[in-house]
């Protein structure tokens, strides 16, 4: 299985060198490391952190008083999303027809997710996962048993079934330009967005951007010649011009950027192996029980590298016998009431590394193919479109509506961007399956 | 031009916004016994609480007036707990931090604790018992003049019930140095925000060219102006994406914090001669990592990213350079992801000349990932955090002085010496626990995993330390570890300095 799951990575990476790609730029300086045979030996890993609470959130609120954001964005954080037309899933109806099918993600879009297991107010437990999607999916192929297991065993429920994580029904695609549906998934199949993930559960990542392909693609595409000026790169710039990634994030435009740095230079980049999206950092002391005690052990790793540095999977819960429950605690002060205030204290990280190889050249960009304008009722908030030289004044709410598909169900509030303008695309379909390079996770 | 806001400068103390920049600063922590006679008592004193604009006046005409007697000032800060005595209802207050002792946060922080998570090193403010309910901030042009004063304010005190805990004086050493022996101090963003309504009546001193383009953003090079709002409830914060516009106003979570701050302080032990010791023995691992001979001096500059007199080693990265260290424009024009553009500024006697274009040193190789003065000020770079206009809005405003005697060396001599840092912003959570315990405590921030520990200062609670410099890939090229710590936090506590119209109401 291993072997399979590496070849299952070689390919995401051959997918960045795919000539009949038409939305590619091939990079000349994107590398597979293990399937490098230059001879020019490996450096050591490089390190990129960010921050694992959602960006957005914090930029989206940012025209909030301040004693309201972080509750705010905290808050939303937790709610899900459902959508019908975003994943472009379907299933044929008694009468053959084909309807959409309600898919539910997470907004949180930093490659970290986290579930609160609650009881009315009460809080049980909390799961923190970076797990992608397609390992889950892979997994699942080879050997749903096993998944259905590991559900078990993750989520503390044993009488998980394996019905309630597959696909109930055929499910098919969008019809393409001669109305043709391709069937994504047969009735049994693994469900990667079933209620054990989304709504009841966190086993792996859920947001349409979290997914492996998508941290190869933005490795790939930060390492492409853009037109930026000479100098260091200024990353927000940088996304703005390439659009590999969501300039609302800490994570894309702090990787895609951090990589370019290197390429501009003239070496050749590679994501290190195992490829993967990692926490690596809980600065989670200041946990207090309800009588003011430290609680060392609340914070467990449960999937992670065998040196315990690339965790992947981690849950906060009380002491075994207890007696209390983790809304009773506090964290540095604060009730804990939801698990953001927790991912504001995580640390993830992917790794990379860089060598010159002879012959590899940089394959340049001519122009910024996009473009940044902040939203017209909140300067925090950017949106990316194609650069067409339109003046961000005029970009109309169907434009704007693809950068806010995670937000558009956030209720309007006084000092808020007013609902107008996202109420009219609520449902709108989704032209594209992809945006700005990060692509949907989706077969 | 960018309007920036009329502050109310009869009503918000002024150590926070202006700094005394007095020569001896003593802290006077007391204890509330009665607490009626306590609110009485600070609401009488409020008259003589310094306000912004009398801090202003103090630092405007003190070089103006060498003859005339020593003076002092007085700022006021309330734990939660002394504000909960006096029966002030902090139950919406937004910060939580603000909310518990100090020792209570050790583990946040970084500090040693033992197995019940208490540190094991303060000697104040550990629990509620041992931190102060009142913090007297006392300004004094002498250090007799600052005791003096400070002696009648504790004689006061006690007849208003209140009893002395805590005493101690901070003195400026020779050349604005820390204990260490670098000069301390230097850079601090500079606040937005007017002291009347003239229209220039800026708080902080314009030393850009109004023609430079720069001069909407910068006060002076390597001095970002910032929104009031980061440091006194009431007033716009700052914006990372359009810091030119005001943000929404800073709000605590209760009305009765408009017009204050919050304050940390920290008093931190300084053992120079562990320092000392380490650094030479850091001159000989970095000499053999690097294959060249470094110094103690140099291993220094490195670790702190500032040689002693100041020279930043992002602009003097060889050896201290008195051209930049003793050239207020210079010695913080510099910027790591972008380095500076060239600008025109005026000096102190109003003539203007061209500063030249300084080199960006976004890999690290002046001045390294983990040196304290880019780890606590990344400056323009993007972090962990987000975007580098976001990097901005972690920075506080700093007004510690040092403590004790100088170290007259070479041998351990026992003394109790150090820091009293003291730091004033609108979120402990979202300003000083991001520097301290996202960045300084944490190896894998801000910039890049494992790029290590603020070898400085961090304390990774008590266990070893390490750092590393890297080559423009990133490959590491020599590590520094540490065992040793040579900052010791000794205490301190979380305030809130309110405005003057709030002491005056206590009556």
């Amino acid at each position: 299985m291993r072997t399979a799951w590496d070849q299952t990575i070689h390919d995401f990476i051959a997918s960045t060198k795919d000539p009949n790609d038409p939305d590619l730029t091939i990079s000349g300086l994107f590398f597979d490391q293990l399937a490098d045979t230059s001879g020019v030996p490996d450096p050591a890993p490089v390190g990129v952190p960010w921050n694992a609470f959602p960006q957005i959130l914090t930029n989206w609120f940012a025209v909030q008083p301040g004693a309201n954001q972080e509750q705010l964005a905290n808050e939303w954080a937790e709610k899900t999303i459902t959508t019908s037309t975003l994943f472009g899933l379907f299933k044929k109806d008694a009468g053959g027809n084909f309807e959409p099918i309600p898919v539910t993600y997470r907004r949180q879009d930093e490659y970290c997710e986290w579930f609160v297991e609650r009881t009315g107010n009460q809080i049980r437990r909390m799961y923190f996962t970076c797990e992608p999607p397609e390992y889950w999916e892979f997994l699942a192929q080879k050997d749903i048993s096993l998944v259905l297991e590991l559900y078990r065993e993750l989520l503390h429920n044993p009488n998980i079934q394996q019905s309630e994580i597959c696909w109930a029904f055929d499910v098919y695609s969008r019809p393409d330009s001669q109305g043709h549906r391709r069937l994504l998934y047969r009735q049994g199949d693994y469900n990667p967005r079933n209620d054990w993930n989304t709504t009841k559960g966190a086993v792996h990542l859920t947001h349409w951007a979290n997914s492996l392909s998508a941290e190869v693609r933005l490795a790939s595409d930060g390492s492409l010649g853009w037109a930026q000026p000479a100098g260091p790169v200024d990353p927000h710039r940088l996304i703005c011009c390439a659009g590999f990634g969501g300039v609302n994030r800490s994570s894309d435009p702090k990787i895609g950027s951090t990589v370019y740095s290197v390429a501009r230079q003239g070496f050749s980049v590679a994501l290190a192996n195992p490829v993967g999206l990692y926490m690596q950092h809980f600065q989670l002391p200041g946990l207090r029980d309800p009588q003011g005690a430290a609680i060392p052990n609340a914070l467990r790793f449960v999937r992670q590298s065998s040196n315990g540095q690339n965790i992947l999977r981690a849950e906060l819960e009380p002491p075994a016998g207890a007696g209390y429950s983790l809304d009773q605690c506090t964290l540095i002060g604060d009730s804990l009431r939801f698990g953001g205030q927790i991912a504001r204290l995580i640390t993830m990280s992917l790794f990379a590394i860089a060598k010159q190889i002879p012959g590899a050249t940089s394959t340049a960009v001519p122009g910024c193919p996009a473009t940044c304008c902040p939203y017209p009722t909140n300067g925090q908030f950017f949106g990316s479109f194609g650069n067409d030289g339109k003046a961000c004044g005029q970009r109309s709410a169907q434009e704007w509506a693809g950068n806010l598909r995670d937000l558009n169900d956030i209720q309007a509030h006084p000092l808020m961007p007013q609902g107008v303008l996202l109420a009219e695309h609520l449902e709108a379909p989704e032209p594209e399956a992809k945006i700005h390079g990060r692509a949907l996770t989706s077969p | 031009m960018t309007f920036e806001p009329e502050l109310d400068v009869g009503d918000i103390q002024g150590h926070s916004l202006r700094g005394f920049g007095t020569d001896a600063l003593a802290l006077v922590g007391l204890k509330i016994g009665e607490p009626s006679l306590a609110r009485a008592w600070l609401s009488a004193l409020s008259g003589r609480v310094d306000t912004l604009a009398a801090v202003h006046h103090y630092r405007l005409t003190r070089s103006f007036a060498p003859m005339r007697l020593p003076r002092t000032l007085l700022n006021i800060a309330l734990s939660a707990h002394g504000l909960t005595q006096m029966a002030i209802d902090i139950s919406t207050v937004e910060d939580g931090m603000f909310r518990q002792p100090m020792g209570f946060n050790a583990g946040t922080l970084g500090d040693p604790t033992d197995s019940a998570q208490l540190p094991t090193d303060y000697v104040l403010g550990k629990t509620w018992e041992d931190t102060p309910d009142i913090l007297l901030i006392i300004g004094g042009d002498t250090a007799e003049a600052a005791l003096k004063f400070a002696m009648s304010l504790r004689s006061a005190a006690s007849m208003a019930g209140c009893s002395t805990m805590y005493e101690e004086l901070g003195q400026n050493l020779p050349g604005e140095v820390e204990h260490f022996g670098f000069r301390d101090g230097i850079s601090q963003v500079g606040v937005r925000g007017r002291l009347s309504s003239v229209a220039d009546d800026f708080l902080t001193l314009r030393r850009l060219a109004p023609t430079d383009p720069l001069a909407k953003v910068l006060a002076k090079p390597g001095q970002p102006l910032v929104w009031p709002g980061q440091f006194v409830f009431g007033y716009p914060t700052h914006q990372p994406g359009s810091p030119l516009d005001p943000g929404p106003n800073s709000d605590g979570g209760a009305p009765w914090m408009k017009n204050g701050s919050y304050l940390v302080f920290r008093r931190l032990r300084q053992d120079i001669p562990a320092f000392r010791q380490f650094l030479q023995a850091q001159a000989g691992a970095l000499s053999a990592q690097l294959h060249r001979p470094i110094t103690a001096e140099e291993a220094g500059a490195l670790i702190v990213g500032r040689w002693p007199d100041g020279s930043p080693v992002s602009l003097a990265p060889f050896r201290p350079n008195a051209s930049i260290s003793d050239d207020e424009m210079m010695v913080n024009n510099f910027a790591y992801a972008q380095g500076t553009p060239a600008m025109t500024v005026s000096d102190s006697i109003g003539e203007e000349r061209d500063l030249a274009a300084q080199q960006d040193d976004a890999l690290g190789q002046r001045c390294p990932f983990f040196a304290h003065v880019r780890k606590v000020n990344p400056r323009d770079l993007a972090t962990d955090q987000g975007i580098a206009g976001r990097t901005l809005t972690f920075q506080m405003l700093r007004r510690g002085i040092p403590y004790g005697q100088p170290f007259s060396g070479p041998d351990p001599d026992g003394e109790d010496r150090g820091l009293l840092f003291l730091a004033y912003q609108t979120s402990f959570k979202r300003q000083f626990n991001v520097l301290n315990s996202l960045w300084v405590n944490n190896p894998s921030a801000p910039e890049m995993s494992d790029e290590g520990h603020d070898i400085l200062v961090s304390q990774n609670s008590g266990k070893d330390r390490f750092a590393t410099l890297r080559d423009p890939t990133g490959t590491v090229m020599a590590t520094i570890q540490a065992q040793e710590r040579w900052v010791i936090p000794t205490g301190g506590g979380f305030f809130f300095t309110p405005s003057i119209s709030f002491l005056k109401s206590l009556s």
